[in-house]
């Protein structure tokens, strides 16, 4: 009975893992529809966003995988625990990242006279867009065939 | 046109101002962390390559063959001929395999997989696509026959079958829960790690279903207990959420194709075995127990060194035979799954490119 609950109710590990993305598509989709010709189109993604739902997105694949029950050599555990950690690197880049993005806004609200977003904005998105391919696709190649294992 | 050139290049050109300074700039980045982690061995973050992990389950009945399959994987990869830069991984997994090897070759039992032996052997290599190199981590468990068998079981039979392993296990002084075992099925050991797999082989012992007394009941067990194990599994990873068991690839291994070729080489056939008629003659009886008797003593050979060849027109008519009684099984595999292989595997008869029947096909079809 208790099985049969679960499987009825509980969302697959897919949507649980993609859940934390939700969030940046609600609020892009918010953005570009007021926002529209209004500011530059690199400006449309919020990246704080972006950087703070990848990171929780990192965190939830790091709790998917689980350690091996079976026994097995001692290397096999080691490589699970090594995405984990990579896993984790990438989240805590990730908030970092975050961080750095608050830190320029501030100062493009401190110092409006400078223009600092207008002038330096894609730049700053396109190093978020290579952090966030860079990582997605290590994380498709690799990391993913180690979720949900036991 | 021309204004969406101009809008074109207007988007274009800002965008490959900023990457010209900020690409290099994050190569740099990289590349920092890289030989950082060189430095400090920290494999995980940018250094040394994880690998990507497959897994195979091989299931099947006890005496199935499973160990014996493994091993003769385990003979072909050593050599290194089809697969380049493989490296097993753990003593355990390297004692193991040379352990069976060196009973395969010199034509000993290897013997079945006992409770304690339940091991997952590991081996690694890089595959090169294009400029870049994979490298594949691929794990193959050994389970002993008994847990394939518990998978396969109606509830009450599973409950049965529980019960008399909290018994057991009790008796050698085991903590196990009765809650947990509840679950056993679903979360614990085997079923857990056949539910992540990428690859099933469902083994077949061609020698045990065709000299047993019942042969047609043989067939419909088995197709049944296979069913019902692939449910089991879909039902699995539906409830895990760990995607969908229609894109995992699954192979029917007939084993021990040998014992089967005997039948033909005596005019005789698959259906001849199946049919039971009551009012079969005497002499017809006989010849059947007879055809019956060679399959179950070639199925129980020891000595598997010799290989043999055969007649490629004897092997293909015992195929088409077989595929069609197990034409069911093939069929709900069919619907089931993106990818479906029926391979004949034999220790003792040679296959055309060389080696053991059928077991560099399933190592080609099994491997990323």
């Amino acid at each position: 009975m208790a099985i049969a609950m679960r499987a009825k109710y509980a969302l697959t590990l897919q949507t649980q893992l993609a859940l934390p993305l939700i969030p940046f598509f609600i609020d892009l989709f918010a953005r570009t529809v007021f926002l529209w010709g209004k500011i530059p189109w690199y400006q449309l993604p919020d990246l704080w966003t972006f950087l703070v739902t990848y990171a929780f997105f990192c965190l939830g694949l790091m709790v998917s995988v689980t350690p091996l029950e079976l026994p097995s050599d001692v290397e096999a555990a080691a490589n699970a625990e090594l995405v984990r950690q990579r896993l984790l690197a990438y989240a805590i880049l990730s908030v970092a990242f975050a961080g750095g993005i608050s830190f320029f806004r501030a100062l493009d609200e401190l110092f409006p006279e400078h223009h600092i977003y207008e002038e330096h904005g894609l730049a700053v998105f396109i190093a978020v867009f290579l952090f966030g391919s860079y990582t997605m696709v290590r994380i498709c190649r690799t990391d993913l065939s180690y979720v949900g294992r036991r | 046109m021309n204004e969406l050139l101009t809008s074109l290049i207007t988007f274009v050109v800002p965008v490959a101002e900023k990457l010209a300074f900020v690409l290099p700039a994050f190569v740099l980045t990289v590349l920092v962390f890289n030989g950082v982690a060189r430095v400090f061995r920290i494999p995980g973050l940018t250094g040394d390559p994880i690998p990507v992990s497959h897994r195979v389950a091989v299931i099947g009945l006890p005496r199935s063959g499973k160990t014996t399959l493994i091993t003769a994987l385990f003979e072909l990869i050593q050599r290194g001929s089809d697969i380049p830069n493989v490296r097993l991984h753990g003593l355990n997994t390297i004692s193991t395999v040379n352990r069976y090897i060196a009973s395969l070759n010199a034509g000993e039992k290897i013997g079945p997989t006992k409770e304690k032996d339940t091991f997952v052997f590991r081996f690694s290599y890089s595959k090169r696509r294009g400029l870049l190199s994979r490298l594949y981590d691929i794990e193959i468990a050994d389970f002993p026959g008994e847990y394939s068998e518990i998978i396969s079981h109606n509830l009450e039979e599973r409950t049965q079958v529980q019960r008399e392993t909290t018994r057991r296990d009790s008796n050698e002084s085991a903590l196990i829960v009765a809650e947990d075992l509840e679950f056993t099925l679903f979360n614990k050991e085997f079923f857990s790690w056949v539910a992540s797999s990428r690859e099933y082989l469902f083994l077949i012992d061609l020698a045990a279903i065709y000299s047993g007394e019942s042969p047609r009941r043989s067939v419909a067990d088995i197709i049944g207990r296979i069913r019902t194990s692939w449910q089991v599994i879909e039902d699995s990873a539906t409830e895990r959420g760990i995607g969908s068991t229609y894109n995992r690839s699954v192979h029917i291994v007939f084993t021990k194709t040998d014992s089967i070729v005997s039948v033909y080489a005596a005019k005789g056939n698959l259906y001849s075995l199946l049919e039971e008629k009551a009012d079969s003659s005497a002499n017809d009886a006989s010849g059947s127990i007879d055809l019956k008797y060679a399959v179950a003593s070639a199925g129980s050979a020891s000595n598997l060194t010799v290989l043999r060849t055969e007649q490629q027109e004897l092997l293909s008519k015992l195929k088409n035979d077989n595929d069609d009684i197990f034409s069911d099984l093939i069929q709900f595999f069919k619907n089931r799954t993106k990818d479906l292989d029926v391979t004949y595997s034999s220790m003792t008869i040679e296959d055309l490119k060389g080696g053991r029947l059928g077991v560099r096909r399933i190592l080609n079809l099994c491997l990323p």
